[in-house]
């Protein structure tokens, strides 16, 4: 077994005039140590980790990243810290700003809210995040919890199709196979 | 036994990764003969510390910040704008028009829509160019005039 060193930048821009709040000094970290437990879900295996498609990882450490950051600064009083709602006026970066509901095609095709629209109950499509851009993803799907996934699904999924075909076979009430099938497609 | 195989292995696996980001400088430059004033409301309340003020000709850099990744032309976050709902630009202390972010239910009397090509807050209606100086990362530029145009709207 490999225990990765993790490191955390500190400083915004090249130059280390600028610290990083301490939100997104949380935030990243639960990010890069997300990769850690995602490789030990994979049956604690290295050589299964490294199979899984770049989209996959990246996006299941931003979706955790998302939730215990929610988690954390709704406790310390932000209620919506993390919400589809929330953009202060120093607002974090993806994926606290918004739920990172803004992604489009034009983003990282890595580091999406793929996992975001699996759990959450928000539909993006052709909703304004001014000053970021418009929603287009048609994001119909929910009731997924992140803890069933986790627990069950995730050392099953390596790419798209594995996850369709994992979320198909769990689904929640209420949720179909198209709407499954069309979430996935914008990804 | 020859370990060189292994210990190219191990390099691959536990070697760093560099994260990509995409960093962004966001100007505001008024090209009219007069002066602007440009007022961000907050939930209804103005914020002295985030008025901005441009004599003629003045460029303002008002958004300097990164996203993660290699990103293309996805907007930037100001503090002059980001969590306001409205901006009001107030020409030469007499004539305004409000930049709205969402439609409100009640509008002031000269104004414009997000989805007007006139609209401060609309990211797309920006001057857009981009450069990437290595693989990693990308140097994004905004640029937003204001134009003869926008004063003869507010007058």
């Amino acid at each position: 077994m490999i225990f990765p060193i993790i490191k955390v930048g500190r400083y915004e821009n090249i130059d280390m005039e600028r610290e990083y709040d301490s939100d997104e000094v949380f935030s990243t970290t639960c990010h890069e140590t997300a990769h850690t437990s995602h490789m030990y879900r994979m049956n604690g295996g290295i050589i299964q980790f490294i199979q899984v498609e770049a989209k996959l990882k990246e996006s299941w450490a931003v979706c955790i990243e998302w939730f215990l950051s929610h988690i954390e600064y709704v406790e310390r009083g932000v209620n919506n810290y993390g919400e589809w709602n929330y953009s202060p006026a120093n607002p974090p970066i993806y994926p606290n700003q918004f739920a990172y509901q803004y992604w489009n095609l034009g983003f990282d095709d890595e580091y999406t809210p793929l996992y975001i629209d699996i759990i959450d109950n928000h539909n993006e499509i052709g909703i304004n995040y001014d000053p970021r851009p418009t929603g287009t993803v048609n994001d119909q799907v929910s009731g997924y919890s992140l803890a069933f996934i986790e627990s069950e699904l995730l050392r099953h999924i390596y790419g798209l199709s594995s996850l369709s075909k994992q979320l198909k076979a769990h689904k929640p009430v209420g949720v179909t196979d198209g709407q499954i099938d069309l979430l996935l497609s914008f990804y | 036994m020859n370990k060189l195989p292994l210990l190219l292995l191990f390099i691959l696996i536990t070697g760093c990764t560099k994260e990509k980001i995409t960093i962004y400088n966001a100007y505001v430059k008024n090209t009219t003969a007069h002066q602007i004033k440009v007022v961000p409301y907050f939930s209804g309340v103005i914020d002295n510390s985030k008025i901005l003020l441009l004599n003629a000709g003045d460029s303002i850099n008002i958004g300097n910040g990164f996203d993660r990744g290699i990103i293309n032309h996805g907007g930037f976050n100001s503090v002059y704008i980001s969590g306001s709902d409205s901006n009001i630009v107030i020409f030469d202390n007499t004539y305004s028009i409000t930049h709205y972010g969402q439609t409100p239910s009640s509008f002031s009397i000269k104004y414009y829509l997000h989805t007007s090509p006139r609209n401060l807050r609309n990211y797309l209606n920006w001057y857009y160019t981009a450069e990437d100086p290595s693989k990693n990362r990308r140097e994004a530029f905004y640029l937003f005039r204001f134009i003869e145009q926008d004063y003869l709207d507010a007058r």
